[in-house]
C-alpha cells in the first residue's frame, strides 16, 4: 500500500539524488551519487539512518548536518523502484523502505 | 548621432522647430533629446517625449495655481490631459516592432553552472527563461534517455558548453528545436547537483523527444570544467 511521505532533497539528476525524510519514527537519508567509473549515477539508493539530533534540520531541508554526523547504512534499494510524486520533488512512496527498516529493527 | 538632413516637420513654419527660447538645448540642432539621451527618447524625430517631459515641468510650475481656486485647477487639468496624450502617443511609437538584433548583439545564454543565481525555489521546473530552438541540449552518458517521464539534460550554446552542465564523459547531443520537432518538451530547471552546491543553471527537464538525441560522443568539456556532483571534502 502506497504511503506518500514528504521529503527534502539536495541534488537532482533525473530524480532526487540526496533525499532526507522522516518515516516510521526514523530520519533517513537516501543517496545515489555519480559514479566516475561507470560514468553514470548509481542505480541504487544507499539508505542511511540519521541520528535524531538532526531532526529539526531534516524537517527544514537544512543540509548542514551532511558529512558532519554519523550515518548508519542499512542497505540499498534500486532507484527505479522508488515512486515519486509527479514532479519528483516533494513526496515519495516510502513503502519501498519497509523491508530495510524491518530488517534493521530485527537486527537490534 | 547626426543631425536631420532635411527640414524637420512642424505644423507651422518656425525658424527653429520645437525651439523653446528658455531652453538653450532646444536650439542645438546637433543635440539629441536635449542632450539627455539616458532619460529621454525621440523615436521619430518629432520629440514627443521631450514635450511630455516639458509638460511634466509645466505641471510642476503650475502647482501653485491650485491655490487660486477652480480656475487654477482647470489650467492644471487641461495641461495634464495634454501631457497624458503625448505620453500615450510616445507609448504607441514604442510599440512598433523592434528591428531584429544582429547576431553579434544577441546576448549569450546563461550557460555556466556557476554563474546563475539560485532561484528561490530550486525545484521549480518552470524557472524563468527558455531553451531556444538553436540551443544545444545534451544527455549525459551512453545509456539511451529514459523512454518515459521527465529526465535531466544540460543546455549550452555549443556541445562543449552544454557538456559543462553534466558530469559524464560521454554526451548525447541534440537541440531544443530537434527535441520539439520530435514531439518532446525541454524547459530550464535549475537544480543543485548535491546538498549545498551552487545551482546548476544549465540543468533542463526533458520530456519525450528521445529520438532527437544523437549517438554518444566524447564530452568536449574537460572533467574539471564539468558540474561537480558531490561535496568536496
Amino acid at each position: 500500500m502506497a504511503q506518500m511521505i514528504p521529503f527534502k532533497y539536495g541534488g537532482f539528476w533525473d530524480v532526487p539524488r540526496y533525499i532526507v525524510l522522516n518515516y516510521r519514527d526514523r530520519f533517513l537519508l537516501l543517496r545515489s551519487e555519480f559514479d566516475d567509473e561507470l560514468d553514470e549515477y548509481e542505480a541504487n539508493y544507499t539508505v542511511f539512518v540519521l541520528p535524531e539530533s538532526v531532526g529539526d534540520l531534516v524537517r527544514e531541508g537544512n543540509w548542514e548536518f551532511y558529512n558532519k554526523v554519523p550515518m548508519t547504512e542499512i542497505g540499498q534499494i534500486p532507484v527505479h523502484t522508488v515512486v515519486f510524486d509527479q514532479r519528483k520533488r516533494t513526496e515519495l512512496d516510502a513503502s519501498c523502505l519497509d523491508d530495510l527498516i524491518t530488517k534493521c529493527e530485527a537486527a537490534r | 548621432m547626426g543631425r536631420f538632413l532635411s527640414p524637420d516637420w512642424s505644423t507651422k513654419e518656425e525658424p527653429v522647430p520645437y525651439a523653446q527660447m528658455d531652453d538653450p538645448q532646444s536650439l542645438n540642432l546637433y543635440a539629441y533629446v536635449r542632450n539627455n539621451p539616458l532619460s529621454k527618447a525621440d523615436a521619430d524625430g518629432h520629440c514627443p517625449w521631450c514635450l511630455a517631459a516639458a509638460g511634466g515641468a509645466i505641471l510642476t510650475d503650475e502647482a501653485p495655481l491650485a491655490l487660486t481656486g477652480p480656475v487654477g485647477w482647470t489650467i492644471i487639468g487641461v495641461t495634464a490631459v495634454g501631457v497624458v496624450g503625448v505620453a500615450i502617443y510616445q507609448h504607441m511609437q514604442n510599440d512598433a516592432p523592434a528591428p531584429a538584433p544582429t547576431p553579434a548583439a544577441t546576448p549569450a545564454p546563461a550557460a555556466t553552472h556557476n554563474d546563475v543565481p539560485a532561484p528561490a525555489d530550486t525545484g521549480n521546473p518552470h524557472a524563468p527563461g527558455d531553451v531556444p530552438n538553436d540551443q544545444v541540449v545534451v544527455r549525459g552518458g551512453t545509456n539511451p534517455p529514459p523512454s518515459s517521464g521527465t529526465w535531466s539534460g544540460a543546455q549550452g550554446a555549443t556541445i562543449g558548453e552544454a557538456g559543462k552542465g553534466v558530469p559524464n564523459g560521454q554526451v548525447q547531443p541534440s537541440t531544443g528545436g530537434q527535441i520539439r520537432a520530435a514531439g518532446g518538451e525541454v524547459r530550464p530547471a535549475p537544480e543543485p547537483p548535491y546538498p549545498g552546491a551552487p545551482v546548476n543553471g544549465q540543468h533542463v527537464s526533458v520530456t519525450g523527444g528521445q529520438s532527437a538525441f544523437g549517438p554518444p560522443v566524447t564530452n568536449p568539456a574537460p572533467k574539471p570544467d564539468r558540474v561537480v556532483t558531490r561535496p568536496q571534502n
